[in-house]
């Protein structure tokens, strides 16, 4: 028995069969549930690394299950699915750890963690499509299983954004699937290959390629956050910070960015999609997106809006990368797609902490902050410099072969927009940091947690006299370190930037 | 074997003398030991008195950076220990007053960045050390300090944020050019390009903005104005002193740039003649002196150092001959510009902006950011109008989303979503069977 053949489909049962039986489990069950979160979380990490290690070696894992005639559910580990899998993977393990943290002793806990672990199989499909029918079932499934997570709350608000998000996801969906049938019904395959597999059709089916190409972004775009398909994001910042970390860093502005990669490479391929002209409109639109996100983010007094304009305008960078169509702005591209992802995830994390502990929601009422939270804002910090782009942390090295492809590419134009929107960032994030470490602190928080008052009885959770839990306060810590590692050891075997470059030497130099 | 055990005691010297400050600036580390701003220059100390000079490498550090040290860097390193040991002892903790532990946190970690920039071997290493350096002591500028200093603050973190882009644009071009950014390397292979314009300007803009150099002077002014003689010492050992560096470091000299050298000479004879103007001025109008001519020393200094390098473009064989002698010429300047500030001691605060440009500069943004405000109402308005025509648009689909959705059951309907996750796997079982 082959068992390379499937290990991807073990990656996906991992954590979809956890997330079934969570479906099940009374609420007062809260060891077994977490234990199953996280045997699902630690088993399918384990199984990642050994396709990591494997692919490296040159070995090759890949599912193939009959679906419909003619077409079969493709799961296929190659390097650029490995670096989205990794992604979701190691941020579900701490996400799953937050959550355990954030939502102690809330209702509805078995169906959270049922949700979140669906979410999360829904991500890692995504990631490990071999062809366009399979990425779209799952990214469909990734739709239905976010829905009931931004409406967790159970309130008015959660429950219109919840709507928003049906009504541009769904729509967004209809709009993949009308791309994804012409596109079959043109080329008899859906199967997706490096350098694409259009490039053979003759010129007269150039204009509905270009169409299908505006249909298939148009689709990706939503979940991507694209500008004018952004609107549903910032509502969806109502979802509890768990849910946030998941939407912004690990799963569904990540799902739509990949697969804008997979349909620019492996669908139409990056030299086709360039000779077809469609690159340069995408670029600009990322482009407009990028400066637009910032701007409506310098504007937001509530943090967590604030934090979703940025990933507005983050998100876009590896949609840039991908449209500036040359190996060093892929290599950007795509390791965005994990420097955004743990930068963000810190941000969102370090937020939840806030909301949680201290009942901050607004910026204005983040004063002093950083004397009473610590640690918590020491790891924002990271995160937000690095948004900005400050050496060495990990967006400092998207930025850098951002800037570099264009360079490369002739595009000189596009280090404007990183200029620009780095100065935004800064303009953005440097008057949180400011108010968070250099204002006196107020009296009293908006809503402090009873548990760590000075000297009163403490929860037996809270770590002494500081700021909050450990399930609260690791998440961020982790992923701060992982963010200025990601920096700092940027040459190291396996670093993200190595494993994007790999992706880039097999795309663009391999016959 | 000894003389192998002594270069690697050097060695690891040279990395200890970074790392420790960075250690020691984790506050809970840093609370538990006595006098740590003057324990985290100890290595550095040692390095100073040692008269060994040594290199590493690290491979795996940002894109292969090291740290060495030689003759010329041991006159600034020298400078540096005497300057931040006054600054470390200046702000000891007494019984009227103790030392905020975020401070000496923020000291350590502007510490660890000038180390770091100055011992450093390349360009990505140099950036990343003065980017830390920089937001650090931007931090240190401004806490608890009076509007004074906030402004100076504010002024000053513009300044960073443009000069960090300036250099950022440089370093791209140097990354397109070549893949080593070792200062010599880079120095030779950005003296031959077609791009070397715009990374000589990239290159004097950003470093002219961190150094003050003018006309880029207000918030060093209004730092030296604003009475804290530690802020103005650690000025001294931090941004001014490695922005000069920076300029030494990263430009070529070359006479074929005989455009920039006149601009850097323009740009020193200014300086020096506006801070003359300004001293005799004061001198004529009988006003005290004691941190005006601190301020207006240093401006007249960065001025001088400008004339120079502008000279030494024009005239390479001339920087030749005297090259060797800047390095103890930047120390002995700041050691003299410390003893300076030392001595002027403790006394009156004034407003920072005595020149109206830093002013103009805050009303600027804050008329930016009202114009700002303004379009977003705008865009409000309009989003209002998509958001009607979306709703007259609406599909069957969605309305029926909301009809589910609208009946206020959301909890019986999110409990139900598991049917339909349900559901939705059986389907795709059922296709799958379908389609054997």
């Amino acid at each position: 028995m082959n068992w390379n053949a499937w290990v991807p489909l073990l990656v996906v049962i991992s954590s979809l069969l956890p997330g079934l039986i969570i479906f099940g489990l009374a609420e007062d069950k809260v060891r077994l549930r977490v234990a199953l979160n996280l045997f699902g979380a630690l088993s399918k990490l384990v199984l990642v690394s050994w396709m990591i290690w494997g692919v490296y070696q040159g070995y090759h894992y890949e599912t193939r299950l009959p679906l419909l005639p003619n077409l079969e559910l493709v799961l296929r580990a190659g390097p650029l699915a490995l670096l989205f899998v990794s992604l979701s993977t190691i941020l579900w393990l701490v996400t799953t750890v937050y959550a355990i943290g954030y939502l102690e002793d809330s209702p509805h806990r078995s169906r959270f963690f049922g949700f979140f672990s669906l979410c999360v199989t829904a991500t890692v499909g995504v990631a490990l499509a071999g062809n366009l029918i399979t990425f779209l079932l799952f990214y469909e499934l990734l739709t239905l299983a976010t829905y009931p997570l931004i409406v967790h709350r159970g309130t008015e608000e959660a429950r219109q954004a919840g709507q928003t998000y049906l009504r541009y996801t769904i729509s967004g969906g209809a709009l993949l699937l009308i791309g994804t049938v012409w596109l079959y019904s043109l080329t008899g395959t859906l199967e997706f290959t490096p350098k694409g597999f259009l490039s053979n059709l003759g010129e007269q089916h150039y204009p509905a390629l270009i169409t299908i190409f505006a249909l298939l972004i148009a689709g990706l775009g939503v979940k991507a956050a694209l500008v004018p398909l952004h609107g549903w994001l910032p509502k969806a910042m109502i979802a509890p910070a768990p849910v946030s970390a998941l939407l912004h860093a690990v799963a569904v502005v990540k799902a739509g960015a990949f697969g804008i990669i997979r349909v620019v490479y492996d669908v139409f391929g990056v030299e086709f999609a360039a000779a077809l002209g469609v690159l340069a409109p995408l670029a600009w639109l990322a482009a407009f997106t990028i400066i637009y996100g910032s701007l409506r983010a310098l504007f937001q007094d509530d943090l967590k809006r604030r934090l979703a304009y940025s990933t507005i305008s983050q998100v876009s960078y590896i949609t840039l990368g991908v449209a500036i169509a040359g190996p060093i702005a892929t290599i950007g591209g795509v390791v965005h797609l994990v420097h955004q992802g743990l930068m963000k995830i810190t941000l969102f994390f370090c937020a939840g902490n806030l909301a949680e502990t201290l009942g901050i929601h607004k910026i204005s009422e983040m004063n002093g902050v950083g004397r009473r939270m610590p640690w918590t804002m020491a790891a924002f910090t990271i995160g937000a410099f690095g948004m900005i782009g400050a050496p060495p942390i990990a967006g400092f090295i998207s930025k850098w072969y951002l800037g570099l492809g264009a360079l490369n590419t002739g595009q000189s134009w596009v280090i404007l927009v990183l200029a620009g929107s780095s100065l935004l960032n800064a303009a953005y994030f440097l008057p949180i940091l400011h108010r968070a470490w250099f204002m006196p602190s107020p009296e009293s928080w908006p809503h402090e947690h009873p548990g760590e008052h000075k000297g009163e009885h403490r929860d037996k959770h809270y770590w002494g006299h500081k700021e909050t839990t450990w399930a609260l306060l690791l998440p961020p810590l982790v992923t701060a370190a992982m963010a200025l590692a990601a920096g700092l050891l940027v040459t190291m075997p396996f670093s993200p930037l190595e494993w994007a470059k790999l992706i880039s030497v097999r795309e663009f130099y391999q016959p | 074997m000894n003389s192998i055990m002594n270069i690697e005691f050097y060695t690891m010297t040279l990395w200890i003398a970074v790392i420790w400050p960075l250690l020691l600036s984790i506050p809970s580390l840093h609370n538990r030991l006595p006098w740590p701003r003057h324990l985290a220059i100890i290595p550095a100390t040692v390095l100073t008195v040692l008269p060994i000079d040594t290199s590493m490498n690290i491979p795996w550090l940002l894109y292969g950076t090291g740290f060495s040290i030689d003759g010329n860097i041991r006159w600034i390193l020298g400078a540096f220990v005497v300057i931040w040991f006054s600054a470390a002892t200046i702000t000891l903790p007494s019984k009227e007053k103790t030392v905020p532990s975020h401070s000496t946190t923020l000291y350590l970690l502007t510490l660890t960045g000038s180390l770091g920039a100055l011992l450093t071997t390349d360009l990505v290493g140099f950036f990343s050390f003065s980017t830390l350096m920089g937001y650090s002591f931007y931090g240190l500028l401004i806490q608890n300090g009076d509007k004074a200093r906030q402004q100076a603050g504010r002024l000053y973190l513009y300044f960073l944020i443009v000069a960090d882009l300036a250099l950022f644009e440089a370093l791209l071009l140097v990354a397109f050019t070549t893949q080593h950014f070792q200062y010599e390397i880079t120095r030779q292979v950005m003296t031959d390009i077609s791009s070397s314009p715009v990374y000589l300007y990239m290159v004097l803009l950003g470093f002219a903005l961190k150094a003050g150099i003018w006309p880029f002077y207000f918030w060093l002014t209004a730092v030296c104005n604003s009475g804290s003689r530690s802020t103005a010492l650690l000025l001294l050992a931090g941004p001014m002193t490695m922005s000069l560096l920076g300029l030494l470091r990263w430009l070529p000299v070359r006479e074929d740039f005989y455009i920039l050298g006149i601009v850097m000479q323009l740009l020193g004879v200014a300086a020096i003649l506006h801070a003359t103007l300004r001293v005799v001025k004061r001198v004529l109008l009988k006003q005290g002196m004691a941190h005006f001519s601190t301020a207006w020393f240093v401006i007249s200094f960065t001025g001088l150092f400008s004339l120079a390098l502008g000279t030494a473009q024009l005239n390479p064989f001339l920087w030749q001959q005297y090259s060797h002698i800047v390095y103890p010429l930047i120390a002995a300047f700041g050691v003299s510009l410390s003893i300076l500030i030392l001595t002027t001691g403790k006394t009156h605060r004034k407003p920072a902006s005595t020149d109206s440009a830093p002013v103009l500069i805050i009303n600027i943004s804050h008329e930016l950011k009202k114009w700002i405000h303004a379009t977003q109402q705008l865009a409000t308005h309009l989003k209002l109008r998509a958001k009607t025509l979306w709703n007259i648009s609406g599909s069957f689909v969605i309305r029926q989303y909301q009809y589910v959705s609208s009946d206020h059951k959301i909890k019986l309907f999110v409990t139900d979503w598991k049917i339909n996750i349900t559901l939705f796997l059986i389907l795709g079982l059922a296709i799958a069977w379908l389609a054997n």
